[in-house]
């Protein structure tokens, strides 16, 4: 599987959560918003600038907005 | 309301008695507490600031089934280890007050996001309640949770409700008054992995620890291990060595970080719990609002919308506001004739008379109109959830302009209070961020700079100038950032929640509307009728010609404005509001539209007031939270900022006007 970057990701596409890279504090407030390594999620909103808006499939589709320096420290990959 | 109405009796009096029993709301923002909170307590609710921080929470006495309760609704969290102001607020109360029982709220929708919290709060071995809210919504979505399963994973009762609709507040009431009778019963902690729980059983045996609540040490023992600066003030005694051989241990075995570790396992749990307990069925259709939300939140239609709304509010507010202006009028006219006999008198006694009804007709009949359209339609814009599109399409400007992604909610606040909007920049965590927030802040026109905007347009010039000043402070605030920024770091990336799209529940923004309102006519109002009078009393003895003649250079000179307003901008800083009816108390009007003003006049004023000065509360503020040098600079940069404005709109509008 091709592991990318979460700001690489594809509008709709659903992907698995491989890592987050970020620092504590992001990464804090990550874990404490539901977002966790091997979380199913799907991007809604992917527009090339801006922050990207997501939906935490593995958590009732809780939806969260990443801003672009953030979302680059996380890493993704495609499922099936 | 009937259901709701036969299980709890509002007592007379707000009054604590010892055996008064203390219950809490804990749970994750948007959850639905507040909601909760007003089905149980219905009318009678206090608000009251945490000491040191303007973090609001409310609390009410009510009685189930004639046991007084003291009702209290604590500010949401996502987790017991706080990282912002309103999470250490609640963390800090149930660390350090004596509760009896934690009902903890769910959005059903969300339920296995929200058990993370839930498995936490288990962990503090207080009786609890576990509220599963929004029971119909969840429906419609095809969620069903198995409550008594839930119930018996946890060892306390969950019940199914929705506040909004009333709906199980009956069962919800029968299992509150069961958590606070003698056969009460206990979380059963959820177990960590083999390993880290035998760490967490040899510390817990060691430790002695101070609280009102008589916690389970359990709860220290696991927070020594995940996020000792939390707790320990409240450990009298523990082994630290062996705590340091279990940090040690567990890092060596998960390889990663303690906080990772925990936050990891209760992640896990809460899987494992909701896979249990809850069977989804899948949806054929995407419902309307969450279409209706994508077409929010995408890039162009999203601007479009936003645009749209931001247009369709202030409108509102012009259109309300006029209209409640001239349906005041009359009455208050009346009773300027009502009170005009006395003027014959004694001129010094005249001059207090008239400053009171200057001060009353000021605040209702010029401050009120607006004010009132301006609550409510923020309060729809937060109940709806829309509030936090707005900080999401925002926040692409707000990297354009060199901030942080965070400060765009503070920023939003602003348009509120510039008091708590300041306070909120507390969640910036970058200190320089922070400061280049707290300086813009003060630019973004708050309730009463809106009221002063509006009230003067409306009177003098109409909408399409309402919107121009507008969109020019918004360009103005750009402007300074882009420049500020120059001097500060890059900003770091945002990350917030964006909760579903809702229909605003009307009895909640009533109730937002009413707490404000009351809070203006307790604290604003006074000050408007003293400041009134003391202005009247300072004209009787020319003492406001004297402030006039001190600013003149300034007004008359360099901004071409009328000398009387001189006066008007010395109260402006007490309150924004004040200026706005000053101006009519200067010129000895009754009715803003009789201003011997012009229009380029009224525009330059206006948009120099909204500038010029923090005023005295947010200066306060200013001075405590970044001290006195920090205060001066936004006083600089507001006194350059208003002057430069002001001379450009002169400078336009006696070209081409």
């Amino acid at each position: 599987m091709v592991v990318m970057f979460l700001t690489e990701a594809n509008n709709e596409k659903v992907v698995k959560i491989v890592s987050i890279d970020a620092g504590r504090g992001a990464k804090q407030r990550l874990i404490a918003l539901g977002l966790h390594p091997n979380d199913l999620i799907q991007i809604i909103s992917n527009p090339g600038f801006g922050p990207i808006l997501i939906k935490n499939i593995s958590k009732n589709d809780a939806r969260i907005a990443i801003g672009r320096g953030i979302a680059q420290k996380i890493k993704v990959e495609y499922i099936n | 309301m009937q259901e709701l109405l036969s299980g709890v009796v509002l007592p007379k009096k707000l009054k604590l008695n010892t055996s008064t029993k203390t219950i809490v709301l804990v749970g994750q923002p948007n959850s639905g507490k507040s909601t909760l909170f007003n089905a149980l307590s219905d009318v009678k609710v206090s608000t009251a600031n945490f000491a040191g921080t303007t973090v609001e929470y409310k609390e009410t006495n009510i009685e189930v089934f004639g046991e007084p309760i003291h009702l209290i609704d604590l500010p949401g969290i996502y987790s017991l280890n706080p990282l912002e102001p309103a999470e250490f607020v609640t963390t800090t109360y149930l660390l350090e007050n004596p509760v009896d029982l934690i009902v903890n709220v769910i959005d059903s929708t969300l339920v296995t996001k929200s058990l993370e919290l839930t498995i936490e709060l288990l962990e503090l071995g207080l009786p609890m309640v576990v509220v599963l809210n929004m029971k119909d919504e969840a429906t419609k979505k095809g969620i069903s949770i198995d409550e008594t399963l839930m119930s018996k994973i946890f060892g306390v009762p969950v019940v199914k409700i929705s506040a909004l609709y009333r709906k199980g507040i009956n069962e919800l009431l029968d299992a509150i008054s069961l958590q606070i009778s003698p056969e009460k019963t206990f979380p059963i902690p959820t177990k960590f992995t083999f390993h880290i729980e035998e760490w967490i059983n040899k510390i817990e045996s060691t430790i002695a620890f101070s609280n009102p609540n008589g916690f389970n040490p359990r709860f220290f023992a696991i927070k020594l291990l995940e996020n000792p600066s939390l707790v320990e003030k409240y450990i009298t005694t523990y082994n630290s060595e062996l705590v340091e051989n279990a940090k040690r241990d567990i890092i060596e075995h998960h390889k990663t970080s303690l906080f990772e570790t925990f936050a990891y396992e209760r992640h896990h749990h809460s899987m494992e719990i909701s896979h249990k307990t809850t069977r989804y069925t899948s949806r054929s259709t995407v419902p309307f609002v969450e279409k209706l939300d994508l077409l929010f939140l995408k890039p162009v239609s999203g601007y479009f919308f936003a645009v749209l709304f931001f247009i369709l509010y202030f409108f509102l507010v012009f259109w309300v506001g006029n209209w409640l202006s001239s349906l005041l009028e009359i009455p208050l006219s009346n009773l300027g004739d009502i009170i005009s006999p006395l003027k014959t008198n004694s001129a010094f006694l005249w001059s207090i008379v008239d400053g009171l009804f200057q001060g009353v007709s000021g605040a209702l009949g010029i401050v009120f109109p607006y004010f009132l359209p301006l609550l409510i339609l923020t309060a729809i814009l937060e109940e709806s959830g829309y509030m936090a599109r707005i900080a999401f399409l925002m926040d692409v400007i707000f990297h354009q302009i060199g901030l942080h992604g965070k400060s765009v909610a503070s920023f939003v606040m602003g348009f509120g209070c510039t008091v708590p909007a300041i306070f909120a920049t507390r969640i910036i965590e970058n200190r320089r961020d922070r400061l280049l927030a707290s300086v813009l802040i003060n630019f973004i026109p708050c309730s009463a700079r809106l009221t002063v905007i509006f009230a003067l347009t409306t009177a003098l010039t109409g909408p399409i100038w309402t919107i121009v000043i507008f969109g020019y402070i918004l360009l103005a605030i750009a402007v300074t950032a882009k420049v500020l920024s120059l001097f500060f770091p890059k900003p770091i990336g945002l990350i917030m929640e964006v909760p579903p799209l809702r229909v605003p529940s009307l009895s909640i923004v009533l109730r937002k509307t009413q707490y404000k309102l009351v809070e203006f006519f307790k604290v604003a109002f006074p000050f408007l009728l003293v400041g009134s009078v003391v202005l009247s009393i300072l004209d009787y003895f020319n003492f406001t010609e004297f402030l006039n003649n001190i600013l003149q250079p300034l007004i008359t000179n360099l901004l071409g404005l009328p000398k009387e307003l001189g006066s008007t901008l010395v109260f402006g800083f007490l309150r924004k509001e004040l200026a706005v009816f000053m101006t009519a108390q200067a010129f000895g009007v009754t009715d803003l539209r009789l201003l011997p003003i012009t229009l380029q006049q009224v525009i330059v004023y206006i948009v120099f007031l909204v500038f010029y000065l923090p005023c005295v509360s947010t200066s306060a503020v200013l001075y405590k939270e970044f001290g006195l040098k920090h205060l001066g600079l936004t006083v600089l940069i507001g006194l350059l900022l208003s002057t430069i404005s002001a001379l450009i709109f002169k400078f336009i509008l006696t070209t081409f006007f």
